[in-house]
């Protein structure tokens, strides 16, 4: 039988070691996965995963089970350490999370539709769609990765951001949409 | 599909071999200084319980003896047809005489230094594994 996160946690409290690894090992892709398309670079997401099962290893003592899930407080720890390291480097500015009334305008964005077959095949290339995800603004980012690679409900995407659902669907569709438009973009440059 | 096809383009990126090994190693450090800290702590507290714990000790034998305890129990031995006859006198007895002030103080500080050796002895073993 596999163990749950609070399991393997709870043992790792009891002094069973080897829980912690387990907690690594289940949980490293999607930390990593989440952290290398939001940082975009392959060594800073090292760094930041390693910065992150440490956080959340002093930390653990704090998590709380009926709060959110293991999984949803580990990706809050990454996406937490990632904004940190962005803004060390000065690649973000606080602006870029500002909250604003996106709800308001949830329903007169396009819908983002399908992609088209051209698109698509450059989607396929993970070049591409790094270059494409960094011309979105950071919380545009996060929304698409948490959603789609990490496959967090809205609902947890805004208990973890602090906002309202409505204004993390509003922004996971105009994410969509600006996605499809760097893509689109990224067609003649790569022609020329 | 349309939702199939965005999580086929965000699919999951495997990491590189060696970074849990990495990570693992790390928080292992990590573990290994806290509990070089966490063993001083325990250490200190035990050392400090064993100090109390030999005059209490002694206070708390004294207090046997003062309080007829001892008496009341050596009958166990010397007279045992009067302890099974008057066996509900005899615990009574036996209870009233405990000197309940110096067991009070007593084990607390037993406790204490059990507590103590076990964290320490459990942080050593960590520290140093």
């Amino acid at each position: 039988m596999v163990k749950s996160d609070e399991e393997l946690l709870q043992e790792y409290a009891q002094g069973r070691r080897e829980a912690f690894s387990e907690l690594v090992e289940r949980h490293l892709t999607g930390v990593y996965s989440f952290l290398l398309r939001f940082v975009g670079d392959a060594q800073d997401a090292q760094d930041i995963s390693q910065e992150t099962f440490v956080k959340a290893w002093r930390a653990a003592a704090t998590y709380n089970a009926k709060k959110s899930s293991f999984k949803t407080w580990l990706l809050r720890v990454a996406r937490n350490a990632a904004v940190d390291h962005l803004r060390r480097r000065r690649n973000i500015s606080f602006s870029e999370f500002e909250g604003e009334h996106e709800h308001l305008i949830a329903e007169t964005v396009a819908d983002p539709g399908e992609l088209p077959e051209e698109l698509l095949a450059k989607a396929e290339d993970a070049q591409t769609v790094m270059r494409a995800l960094h011309e979105l603004p950071a919380k545009y980012r996060e929304v698409l990765l948490l959603y789609y690679t990490n496959e967090l409900t809205f609902e947890e995407l805004g208990a973890m951001l602090g906002e309202p659902q409505n204004t993390i669907k509003s922004r996971h569709r105009r994410a969509l949409i600006a996605l499809r438009e760097a893509l689109g973009r990224d067609a003649p440059k790569q022609a020329k | 599909m349309k939702k199939a096809q965005w999580h086929r383009i965000f699919s999951p990126v495997i990491p590189p071999a060696k970074l849990k090994a990495r990570i693992l190693a790390r928080v292992s450090e990590l573990e290994r200084a806290h509990a070089r800290v966490r063993a001083g702590i325990f250490g200190l507290i035990a050392a400090a319980s064993a100090v109390l714990l030999v005059p209490l000790a002694q206070y708390t034998f004294a207090q046997f003896y003062a309080s007829g305890f001892a008496s009341y129990l050596s009958l166990l031995i010397s007279d045992q047809g009067l302890v099974i006859t008057y066996w509900r006198e005899f615990v009574l007895s036996l209870v009233e005489s405990l000197p309940s002030i110096a067991l009070l103080m007593l084990l607390p500080v037993a406790a204490a230094l059990v507590w103590a050796l076990r964290g320490a002895l459990r942080s050593v073993r960590i520290a140093y594994a």
